[in-house]
């Protein structure tokens, strides 16, 4: 091992749009950095207003017979948390915010393979959100459908207003910026990385996020044609989704679910991708099971687009036993990753840092979530819970395991790189802890009153029914999450006020973004490390340390190509 | 802003990439196809959906709906013909370099994808029925509707990329758009093959 790069690289162009600032330089500008960041700042907005409508459903439910928001804005209000967590927050957050920021520098890249169609993503999303925002301002509110916009439910004739076709529309533009950024993140990953940075030696973040991108080049354009189909029926009286005329109303679910499924691991992977990175850096040691992690999620991939209809067992529509098989199949990959985190920290010197506790908090969360999925994969359980708080407390613990937990793990781990400050420990402390906390007394009480009969998007029950307990727990864990994101959002802005350096690697990272300065300069990097295994900034910061052998690289040791 | 920064020093920063890796711009379209490739895909299982939901066994296209089989038929045979002469363009510019015939192959499959489209447009005025009769009707619209939208976009670029061929030429980028305005004629053609094949000649 050597310290000195046996490439250098020459920095080729002047740093001339480095002191650039100012709205026109935010407005126009296509570096990977600043679209990131507009990434991730917009949809923590779409994150906070989200968790607001959360909050508001939390309190109407707290009581029995309550009135604290009509039947109808409650309506309006899952919908709305649904889509904006889903779409606007939970996907955008990780794929296009965190993947837009990390990957090109994780591959030794300048920036990503198409910049401008890079801005045009960004663009597009924030209007598809404001879109959907602006849908509470219309006559008749938001859509008020649920986030799955059933047929015949979402048609012209059960939902007539306008609030309807903004969701439409800004799910149409927000899934076109999806799929440019999935283009531009295959060609970027395909084409871009630096020498030395072979396919298998590519940092486990920026694997997953090949593997989403693909997976949302899969699955978005079906959606994006299922919204076309529902506008046409909506207001050109076509009948695709209408039984007058011989149409399917169950096509839409087979539509929306083909996109559906594959999409909530598109929400999962790049988190999956995040605590990957995490945890080796806070265990000191590198990634265990490196190529059973990769094939683990190629194959997550491979059998999520085959799964849909267990979203439709009690339709009697569906073949029960596949639909079943291949949902339970995904337990086994899933379970290859957990062993592989766990096998990471085993021994590790493990240093619980706040991106640490976020991550550990992920797998406790998940496993959780994950293990009533395999309740959920049984048509016999599926037929007693569907549509009852046992699937909500279930797609809540996966979701937020990964987009919360996962995400602001994530957050916190990179926050570093992104502003070149530190945040305040103790207050990340409070945050997860708070957080943590609040979730279980949130959830746990969800999964008994579904056992315990209570239906989904209800917005009254009375008081002989016997859910005011278990609602009140869970209302008060809920305002717990809530409450957590407030000493969030105050730990930022000491951090902001108080600005502590963190210098170009706080953590002692692993990865090439690791390499350069906090944050980094316009084009990323002075000087590339040589890159001879999965972790080349530890080679060169550690190049005394005989390193154990990391693994999955035994056979290309020899090999620069 | 190519994948030979690292290495190479500024001087060789807008040499073009070695031939072995496609251009990036031919990659990204390719993905891209891929995606589109879903997006009709999408129509087409609504298609068959519904077709397998009818309700009059035995009977497809429904009742009541005529498709003159023979003059798209014909277009067709067009259409398929025009990703021949796109492809003759790409070659006389890329193996024998004359421009100028390239441009002419590109102006004659203009011409042939202009006659596809006006044919659509006939057919949508003189079909027997609406978008609104049924399922059907829906989908035959819509999917011709949005597969017309894709030769359109095909025509603009084409038209776009004319004018690029129309100047001197030398920039590194043209010889990747070329290819990739071929590309996507291509896949318009054979998402059109499997169209016509589902919508004028299933039976029964």
């Amino acid at each position: 091992m050597t310290l000195v790069a046996e490439r250098p690289v020459v920095a080729h162009e002047e740093h001339h749009e480095e002191h650039r600032s100012g709205i026109l330089y935010w407005l126009t500008s296509t570096d990977h950095k600043v679209i990131g960041k507009n990434y991730l700042y917009t949809s923590v907005f779409f994150f906070l207003v989200g968790g607001l409508m959360a909050m508001f459903i939390r309190v109407q439910l707290f009581s029995p017979n309550n009135t604290f928001v009509s039947q109808d804005t409650f309506n309006q209000l899952f919908t709305m948390h649904g889509t904006i967590m889903l779409l606007l927050f939970a996907g955008p957050f990780a794929f296009a915010g965190f993947a837009n920021y990390i990957v090109p520098l994780q591959v030794g890249a300048p920036d990503m393979a198409f910049p401008r169609l890079n801005a045009l993503s960004y663009w597009l999303f924030l209007s598809g959100g404001l879109i959907m925002l602006s849908s509470f301002l219309v006559a008749g509110g938001a859509a008020d459908f649920g986030w799955t916009a059933y047929a015949p439910l979402s048609n012209s004739l059960y939902t007539p207003g306008a609030g309807a076709d903004l969701w439409i529309v800004s799910l149409f533009l927000t899934g076109f910026s999806a799929i440019f950024s999935g283009i531009n993140l295959v060609v970027t990953t395909y084409g871009l990385r630096a020498p030395g940075m072979t396919m298998f030696r590519m940092p486990i973040f920026t694997w997953n996020m090949l593997v989403t991108a693909i997976l949302i080049l899969i699955a978005f354009p079906v959606f994006t044609s299922a919204l076309v189909m529902l506008y046409f029926d909506r207001h050109f009286h076509t009948h695709i989704f209408e039984t007058n005329g011989g149409g399917v109303p169950i096509l839409w679910q087979h539509l929306f679910w083909f996109f559906g499924h594959p999409e909530v691991y598109i929400l999962a992977l790049p988190y999956f991708g995040i605590v990957s990175e995490v945890i080796p850096v806070f265990a000191r040691k590198p990634i265990f099971g490196y190529k059973g992690i990769v094939f683990a999620t190629l194959a997550i991939a491979g059998l999520s687009t085959g799964v849909w209809a267990h979203h439709m067992f009690t339709t009697g529509a569906v073949l029960l036993p596949f639909f079943s098989g291949m949902t339970m199949l995904i337990a086994v990959p899933t379970g290859i990753k957990f062993f592989a985190w766990i096998g990471t920290m085993w021994r590790g010197s493990i240093v619980f840092s706040t991106p640490m506790l976020f991550a550990v908090g992920f797998l406790v969360v998940f496993l959780a979530g994950g293990l009533s999925g395999i309740i959920l994969a049984a048509p016999p359980l599926d037929f007693y819970t569907n549509n009852s708080y046992f699937v909500i407390a279930h797609f809540h613990e996966v979701l937020m395991g990964t987009a919360v937990f996962g995400g602001f793990c994530g957050w916190y781990f990179w926050y570093p790189k992104f502003t070149g400050r530190m945040f305040n420990e103790r207050l990340g402390w409070a945050h997860f802890w708070v957080m943590f906390f609040g979730f279980w007394f949130q959830t746990v009480p969800q999964y008994l009153v579904g056992l315990h009969g209570m239906p989904r998007r209800i917005a009254i029950y009375q008081a002989s029914d016997g859910f005011t307990t278990l609602n009140r727990i869970s209302s008060v864990g809920a305002w717990l999450v809530g409450f957590s994101f407030v000493i969030f959002l105050v730990n930022m802005w000491v951090s902001w006020r108080r600005p502590v350096p963190a210098g170009g690697n706080p953590w002692d990272g692993y990865s090439l973004e690791w390499a350069t300065t906090s944050p980094p300069s316009h084009h990323n990097f002075e000087r590339i490390p040589p890159i001879r295994s999965e972790r080349p900034v530890w080679d060169m910061n550690h190049a005394d340390i005989e390193d154990i052998q990391p693994h999955g690289s035994h056979g290309s040791q020899g090999s620069h190509k | 802003m190519t994948q030979v920064l690292a290495t190479e020093p500024p001087s060789h920063y807008a040499a073009p990439a070695p031939p072995t890796r496609p251009p990036l711009l031919n990659v990204g379209v390719m993905v891209w196809l891929g995606s589109e490739l879903m997006f009709f895909a999408g129509l087409f299982a609504a298609f068959f959906t519904v077709r397998a939901q009818d309700t009059v066994a035995g009977v497809w296209p429904p009742q009541g709906i005529h498709l003159d089989i023979l003059q798209s038929g014909i277009f067709t045979a067009i259409l398929v013909a025009s990703s021949f002469t796109m492809q003759r363009a790409l070659w006389s510019e890329e193996r024998r370099h004359d421009r100028e015939q390239a441009r002419r192959w590109v102006i004659i499959t203009f011409i042939m994808g202009s006659l596809f489209l006006a044919n659509q447009g006939y057919e949508w005025f003189h079909v027997d029925f609406r978008i609104s009769h049924d399922a059907f009707t829906s989908l035959f619209f819509l999917m011709t509707g949005l597969h017309g939208l894709h030769v359109f976009v095909g025509l603009v670029a084409m038209a776009a990329f004319y004018g690029r061929l129309a100047g001197p030429g030398g920039d590194p980028g043209e010889r990747s758009v070329f290819q990739c305005v071929t590309y996507y004629w291509h896949f318009v053609d054979v998402v059109w093959v499997f169209l016509y094949s589902a919508i004028f000649l299933l039976k029964g």
